[in-house]
């Protein structure tokens, strides 16, 4: 039995629509379980605008490939190399506070080869044998 | 909590022993004192367990404990069995005699002139900090190939990480993989340069407190729990090779339980990665530890080295064992490489449940086969040495969480008394 408060939820429903639209509706409502019917009148999401790509960030992150760290740690490291301090949160961020400490692109491109260098000196993971 | 402690002595210094039996017993400890019935010869079989079983044993060192040929025994079931020994000197001692040569004399507590309540004192004070809280686990199979060394540093780094233990590895191996492991050739070399590797615990005077090398250097969160490593060094096989004189051992043997002293008050943990035989080196490792892990592949040969592990512990503790000491780890099951029908895992663990003694010891938990658990050459660069173990590594939650359950497993028995 269908309730009073029901009926009007169904009157407010079926106002200015045919019986036609109405019985079309029920049906869509019978082969459609609640997710899919949600899904189909939510509005659709916006995507969100593309970043442009660093190329200076793709070219740090390839130089510092071979290390074997977190890009946080890596960010870290960067900056100590290069004389600043702070917590980066990536290698985006450590590539932010340097420009931001008016240092050029082709500084801390040179500065990131210079700390794989030193590395490779200290903490070259390569077995020799006699 | 009541704590237990043995009273070894000569009868001729009871009064000695009377007075420091009166006094630990004041301060809370059930004292078992060596008396003529469990020295009786149809008790032998008793004394041991007794002794390792006591949290702590004392021994009063005087010219006639230096002729009684019981205390020579006694004090070898406590070294063997990891306890602390303090020694109470109540009379001059002979610089060659077997006091000296087995014992660390330097922190004896000295009643020759009469057991004052200034040395009581001080001997109630030494008692109660004989054993800090550390626990120490030694990674044991005399089987090679189990997966010792990159099971522990995988299971413990999960230990640090995932349960923020404060975790201490020894590298005890003379082939030092643990060590090569987690640092760089350049590293070790600096390491050893600068005299700070086990080799230099056992055999000079390092500052034991500052020996360890920090594995976890991530400078984010600087509270974080210590995860350090003694490191390893080749020239451990001059005590493998028999090149050391017994006299050398001795005093390896006393460094050793020196260092293990003090790592028990820094860490949570001390994980002793022990080489994969029976020589003076896994001596040490048996007779420091609190309780073994023994990794066991699903391979034909594993349990034969568990047997063979049962028999060396026994004969070096001298006494019979107990489950409870041991915690036996499944590692590498599901490898479909491994077995052609997929049952070598079903075959190992019903051998072990079914056994009448490590059937007790089998953790539920175990660890699946993992490329990322085996060590493999790498160009990859390593600052922070924790990087190369797989809770850094692994994106697939699947082994961390199996590794963080079974190190929960192995401290939480390891913890039990």
């Amino acid at each position: 039995m269908i309730g009073k408060a029901q009926r009007t939820v169904l009157k407010r429903l079926a106002a200015k629509r045919t019986t036609a639209e109405l019985k079309q509706l029920f049906a869509l409502v019978r082969a459609h379980d609640d997710r899919t019917l949600l899904a189909a009148i939510a509005p659709a999401k916006k995507p969100r605008p593309k970043q442009p790509a660093d190329a200076l960030l793709a070219e740090v992150e390839a130089i510092l490939q071979p290390l074997l760290a977190r890009s946080s740690e890596k960010a870290e490291l960067l900056l100590e190399h290069m004389g600043q301090s702070g917590s980066p949160r990536g290698l985006a961020d450590a590539i932010k506070k340097l420009r931001a400490a008016a240092l050029s692109d082709a500084q801390i491109r040179k500065g990131a080869k210079a700390l794989m260098a030193d590395l490779a000196r200290d903490f070259d993971g390569r077995e020799t044998v006699v | 909590m009541t704590t237990g402690a043995y009273l070894a002595y000569d009868p001729a210094d009871e009064a000695a022993a009377a007075e420091i039996a009166a006094e630990l017993e004041r301060n809370g400890w059930n004292v078992t004192r060596a008396g003529p019935d469990l020295r009786h010869p149809e008790n032998h079989a008793a004394l041991a367990p007794t002794i390792a079983g006591a949290n702590l044993v004392v021994l009063v060192a005087s010219s006639s404990a230096e002729q009684n040929s019981l205390l020579p025994r006694e004090t070898a079931v406590a070294l063997n069995n990891g306890r602390p020994v303090i020694v109470v000197q109540a009379g001059d001692l002979a610089p060659d005699g077997w006091l000296a040569n087995t014992l660390d004399l330097k922190g004896a507590i000295d009643v020759r002139a009469g057991v004052t309540s200034e040395a009581l004192e001080r001997f109630i004070q030494t008692a109660r900090s004989a054993k800090g809280r550390g626990r120490v686990v030694s990674m044991l199979n005399i089987k090679g190939g189990v997966g010792k060394t990159v099971l522990a540093a995988n299971l413990f780094a999960a230990a640090h990480l995932a349960d923020q233990r404060a975790i201490c590895f020894i590298d005890l191996d003379p082939q030092h993989n643990l060590t090569q492991y987690f640092l760089p050739p350049a590293e070790r070399n600096r390491i050893r340069d600068e005299g700070r590797t086990i080799y230099n615990a056992l055999t000079g005077q390092p500052d034991l407190s500052a020996i360890a090398v920090a594995l976890n250097r991530a400078k984010r969160g600087k509270k974080s729990p210590r995860f350090d490593l003694v490191c390893g060094d080749e020239r451990l096989f001059e005590f493998t090779l028999d090149t050391r004189s017994e006299r050398d051992k001795a005093h390896a043997f006393n460094r050793f339980r020196a260092l293990l002293a003090t790592l028990r008050e820094q860490y949570e943990a001390v994980i002793i990665d022990a080489n994969p035989c029976a020589t003076f080196l896994t001596r040490l490792a048996i007779s420091g530890a609190d309780h073994i892990v023994a990794p066991v592949r699903p391979e034909k040969y594993s349990l034969t080295g568990l047997n063979m592990l049962e028999h060396v512990v026994r004969e070096v503790r001298g006494r019979p064992l107990r489950s409870e000491e041991f915690s036996v780890l499944l590692n590498g099951v599901n490898d479909r490489a491994r077995s052609e029908d997929g049952d070598a895992d079903a075959l190992t663990r019903a051998e072990i449940e079914a056994a009448p003694f490590f059937g007790a010891a089998l953790l539920k938990e175990e660890v699946p086969y993992a490329g990322v658990l085996r060590a493999v050459p790498s160009d990859r660069i390593v600052v922070n040495p924790i990087n190369v173990t797989a809770m850094m590594r692994v994106t697939g939650r699947g082994v961390k969480e199996a590794l963080t359950r079974a190190a929960a497993a192995v401290l939480r028995r390891a913890q039990a008394p």
